[in-house]
């Protein structure tokens, strides 16, 4: 029995392309959608019953819109969205190029995205999983450092650790930030063991009074939360943090973070 | 003989709009096994639309059919404005707590729109089953909406009973079968239960599905239950093990604040 997209084997890639850009933001029905479900993953579900040329049609209609993300006047977050998680989910990594030229982009201000739709590219090209130059992360991170940071360190963590860590200070003071590097972080430690893994977390346990508040008192939940025996950190007598909060008294990430107990 | 509410509310089309409508339908019902088969069925079952809104959407998708579209498009596209015109479920018989199955890979992505896809699945995978995950975790999950799209879909087994997923296997292929998941054939993947608490929330209600929830669902089966304030998942064949249509509901996409935790992942 014919999969629900079979009728995209009768299509031109153009065709295919028109569908696609329509499809993801549900201008056209998509045979198969279950209530409920995501444009992209629900084409992504139809995708392998496609014979093997509509399947290469479909991709390159991917390709093609993604090319016309560094040029498109002001694109909703929403088809932008659906678009790289269509992308990734078809682990297309053909599209990692453009991506980056995208990425570039926003940097010189020569394109129009929207904060979640870069957020969205930087994602999509960690998540298709091609590496970066470290270089590459570190100029998105300093032109907009609220859509990029968090893609960035976890790009950063996977090349260089420890030199990742140290990074952490510049994170902005943002939760929904620490979340996310809390994740990156919480996976890259599962990965480890033993002394490695002890080192990291010490490590960790020593940048996070570093760090600004939010991101300081995820890490240290974090921590708290996975059992990790580490002491609490003293911020360095002359840290603006330290001056700020009167140099004195106990030590200043504790004061913030009250579930840490003290030495 | 009793009209049926198809026939009443194409009582209220024009004699061109039903005219166009009786075409398609029939143009449907000649290919018995395709989707458009079903999607007639459906239509000529359902019974939870008040009879101005059905002929609306009748006169809707008239009117979509004089477009240069596919009559599977001019139906999706009339249902989209008569989402969420099933009957209100009473507060009395409103659940405590619905669920929803979502093929983790499905979830796991519409979490990574921004966010690392490796760190969230890892999460979602370790920290299953747990009363209390990470917060960050927990604050990932409820900052995503409850479902893709509107209608957010759910389940459940009694009203006041705290398990929406009470009395089916927790292995992938039961969950698929019991909640009519047609088109989640890839056992594979297991599938990530949500629950989520109804609390009254402004602006949100909970309503039978009707076909116009449904759209161009296939699976979907209008509850024959004339006076069930809930529709009734249809599940899949061959359902070897018997297992019976749960109660349902549609509410509005919102986010996930109401998650109740743990969530659990089914075994494959």
């Amino acid at each position: 029995m014919p999969g629900p997209l079979a009728f995209l084997e009768d299509y031109s890639r153009e065709q295919t392309t028109e569908w696609l850009r329509r499809a993801l933001v549900g201008k056209v029905a998509i045979p198969g959608i279950a209530p409920g479900d995501t444009f992209s993953n629900a084409i992504l579900a139809g995708e392998p019953g496609l014979a093997a040329h509509t399947r290469r049609d479909l991709a390159h209609a991917a390709l093609t819109l993604v090319a016309e993300l560094k040029t498109s006047a002001r694109l909703s977050s929403d088809y932008v969205g659906e678009l790289l998680s269509f992308v990734v989910g078809l682990d297309l990594k053909e599209a990692v190029p453009a991506l980056v030229v995208t990425a570039e982009s926003c940097v010189s201000g020569n394109t129009d995205l929207s904060h979640h739709s870069r957020a969205a590219v930087a994602y999509a090209i960690l998540n298709l999983r091609v590496p970066q130059p470290p270089r590459f992360w570190r100029t998105l991170w300093q032109a907009h450092p609220r859509d990029f940071s968090a893609p960035a360190f976890a790009a950063l963590l996977d090349q260089d650790r420890m030199a990742a860590i140290n990074s952490l200070p510049e994170l902005e003071n943002d939760r929904k930030l620490a979340d996310s590097v809390v994740l990156t972080l919480d996976f890259q430690t599962d990965q480890l063991a033993g002394p490695e893994r002890e080192r990291f977390l010490a490590a960790l346990a020593g940048v996070a009074s570093r760090c600004k508040p939010r991101i300081c008192s995820g890490i240290r939940e974090w921590l708290d939360e996975s059992g990790s025996t580490v002491p609490p950190a003293v911020a360095p007598a002359d840290s603006p943090l330290a001056l700020a909060l009167g140099g004195a008294g106990p030590p200043a990430c504790a004061r913030l973070c009250p579930s840490l107990k003290a030495a | 003989m009793s009209r049926t509410a198809y026939q009443s509310a194409m009582e209220r089309l024009s004699v061109d709009s039903r005219e166009t409508v009786e075409v398609v339908m029939a143009a449907w019902h000649d290919v018995p096994g395709a989707v458009g088969a079903q999607l007639a069925r459906n239509i000529e079952a359902e019974s939870g639309l008040e009879a101005t809104c059905f002929a609306e959407l009748l006169t809707q998708f008239a009117a979509e059919l004089g477009k240069p579209v596919t009559p599977e498009d001019a139906w999706k596209t009339a249902c989209e404005n008569s989402i969420l015109m099933g009957t209100v479920v009473p507060d009395t018989l409103r659940p405590r707590v619905l669920g929803r199955a979502e093929k983790l890979p499905s979830y796991v992505r519409r979490l990574a729109v921004t966010g690392h896809q490796s760190a969230i699945r890892h999460a979602i995978v370790k920290h299953s089953g747990r009363n209390d995950p990470p917060a960050a975790l927990v604050r990932t999950m409820t900052a995503a909406p409850l479902g893709g799209s509107d209608p957010v879909w759910g389940t459940f087994e009694n009203p006041s009973r705290e398990d929406p997923f009470f009395g089916i296997p927790a292995d992938t292929a039961s969950i698929r079968t019991a909640l009519g998941l047609g088109f989640a054939r890839d056992d594979a993947e297991p599938f990530v239960l949500l629950r989520w608490r109804t609390e009254p929330l402004a602006g949100v209600s909970w309503h039978r599905p009707t076909i116009a929830d449904a759209g161009t669902y296939h699976y979907f089966r209008p509850n024959p239950d004339q006076a069930s304030p809930y529709g009734k998942t249809h599940p899949l064949l061959p359902n070897p093990d018997g297992l019976d249509g749960r109660p349902e509901v549609v509410q509005r996409k919102i986010t996930g604040n109401s998650l109740v935790f743990p969530y659990h992942l089914t075994s494959t």
